[in-house]
């Protein structure tokens, strides 16, 4: 008999314990592949939000309460909208220190019947942009048209689809790519479309706008810092100098959720090396109690024939392959779990999830199975070693 | 009696629980969006009927493989499961419609369960046919 056959006959043989063994191997493959999935994740996401923003400050009305309003509509994504003087846009963009800025009109449709459905309208100035209007580039060369729209990601209508907002159906003419925060789920216009919009929310009787003319508000005002300035010395330039407005830098409006995903990652972590320590000393036990079990098979072979080398062999093979088994079903599950549940994962987590693209799971799966097959082969070698050096007749005189 | 190979009884017993799961969520956990604030109901609502009606096929075929010892007949039975999951995987957001926001019941938990959990009774079923044709054809020897 081929000797390398001998290892899978006998996974074969023993269907029981080795199903026992390869669950115990799945379980370090679920915990690393899941663990570096989800702290991953999180970080892509972190950074696609602080890509997407793409503004070194952020100005808002004092009326916003500071940051809190622009937080939940960017982070948790809730539609609202603030809006403010646009005289303050020439104002700031006087200010030492500014480089590029740009306004934003925040709208919010609503639930009901004049709209589809509920999300952020994003309005942006396709002449003064710098944050938008490249990720719209991407996937839409065109110019935007009056009612044209860019949708976010998440939004479940094709490029061509109708969206109604305020009774004015608007076409979706392209989709940005996935950014894994809240943004992926808001709806983006030039000015003249959101302006429409406002006009028909009126028209509508929604009480938004009734105070405000669209040609004299904006909601945000976006700025790109001039290389050599200091980004905090000219947030509170435009603090100290400039009355009504609040500007916020987009890191430290960002700090909560880098903090918290630090924790969250530092909790990961920390169950993923103790599901690892557990494993591997279940291991250990497990293989030495199984060799100790199959001795008299071992000496069995060792008359036959076979030599300490090759009996180690074949043990190393054995635990190898169930490592394999064990693994590659763990990675499965594990990104069976993660790929189509990152919405559900992102709606609990409450924070940017941003799976990771095919070529990196590709490496972290690869990554994981060989860790997981090493750790297998390794809990099993110290077995291998001490079995080879028990005295083969005496297990058979002994009988066990 | 003909006595069934260990692999056709672990293949059964592992595809009719998975089958009841899937059967019994989609009246629960698996359940599509509610109705409106008007009374009327999201295009997933009617998703969600239809998944339930593949599943209880599916539950009832599954439940009728236990008890079916002829291989060639086996293989018939686990063939109309894996074709039925299939049908099932594709019926949320591809045949029927789905809500327009992802993070919607429907998009985030009903879509990506049914699709994983139809993906693996159809191979299982796949297995399972291919295991009572290689016992078929190895009975016909």
């Amino acid at each position: 008999m081929d000797i390398n056959k001998l290892p899978i006959k006998n996974l074969q043989h023993k269907t029981g314990r080795s199903t026992a063994l390869m669950l115990v191997v799945l379980l370090l493959s679920v915990s690393m592949l899941s663990g570096s999935l989800i702290v991953g994740s999180l970080q892509s996401g972190l950074n696609s939000l602080e890509t997407r923003l793409g503004a070194d400050i952020i100005v808002v009305p004092d009326e916003a309460k500071s940051k809190k309003d622009l937080e939940s509509i960017l982070l948790d994504g809730v539609p609202g909208y603030f809006y403010m003087d646009k005289e303050y846009l020439d104002e700031i963009a006087e200010r030492e220190g500014v480089k590029k800025i740009s306004a934003q009109y925040y709208l919010a449709s609503t639930k009901a019947g004049c709209c589809t459905m509920p999300v952020q309208i994003i309005g942006f100035d396709p002449e003064t942009d710098f944050t938008v209007t490249p990720w719209i580039t991407k996937s839409y060369g065109k110019e935007l048209r009056l009612y044209d729209v860019v949708a976010g990601y998440n939004i479940n209508k094709a490029v061509g689809g109708q969206v109604t907002f305020f009774g004015k159906d608007c076409t979706i003419v392209a989709k940005l790519d996935r950014t894994g925060t809240e943004l992926d789920n808001a709806v983006y216009a030039n000015f003249d479309t959101t302006k429409a919009l406002i006009e028909a929310s009126k028209e509508n009787s929604f009480s938004f706008f009734s105070n405000h003319n669209p040609d004299e508000i904006i909601s945000s005002i976006l700025i790109d810092v001039e290389d050599g300035y200091s980004i905090d010395e000219v947030v509170g330039d435009i603090n100290i100098h400039i009355k009504g407005v609040e500007a916020t830098a987009t890191k430290s409006m960002l700090s909560g959720v880098s903090d918290s995903l630090s924790g969250v990652a530092r909790i990961i972590k920390l169950l993923v090396g103790a599901v690892w320590l557990l494993v591997l000393i279940i291991l250990l036990v497990v293989f030495s109690s199984m060799i100790n079990e199959r001795k008299k098979e071992f000496a069995v072979l060792r008359v036959a024939g076979m030599s300490r080398a090759m009996l180690a062999k074949v043990i190393l093979m054995e635990s190898a392959l169930v490592s394999l088994i064990g693994g590659i079903t763990g990675c499965a599950f594990s990104l069976i779990m993660i790929y189509p549940f990152s919405t559900m994962i992102e709606n609990e987590l409450g924070m940017p999830f941003l799976t990771p693209s095919v070529s990196r799971a590709a490496v972290l799966t690869a990554v994981t199975l060989f860790l997981t097959v090493l750790a297998g082969a390794s809990a099993s070698s110290y077995a291998a070693v001490k079995l080879s050096k028990v005295d083969t007749g005496l297990i058979l005189k002994e009988g066990n | 009696m003909k006595k069934r190979p260990f692999s056709n009884i672990a293949l059964d017993a592992l595809t009719l629980p998975i089958a009841l799961v899937l059967f019994i969520g989609s009246f629960t956990f698996l359940k599509t969006c509610p109705a409106m604030e008007d009374g009327s109901w999201m295009a997933c609502h009617w998703a969600g009927q239809a998944i339930s009606g593949v599943s209880a096929v599916i539950a009832a075929l599954s439940i009728a493989n236990i008890f079916v010892t002829d291989k060639g007949f086996k293989a018939g039975i686990s063939l109309g499961i894996a074709l039925n999951a299939i049908l099932n995987a594709f019926v949320p957001g591809k045949l029927i419609n789905t809500c327009m926001m992802p993070d919607m019941q429907c998009n985030a938990v009903t879509k990506p369960a049914v699709a994983v959990i139809s993906g693996v009774l159809a191979v299982l079923a796949i297995i399972n046919v291919l295991v009572s044709l290689k016992g078929k054809k190895k009975e016909s020897k």
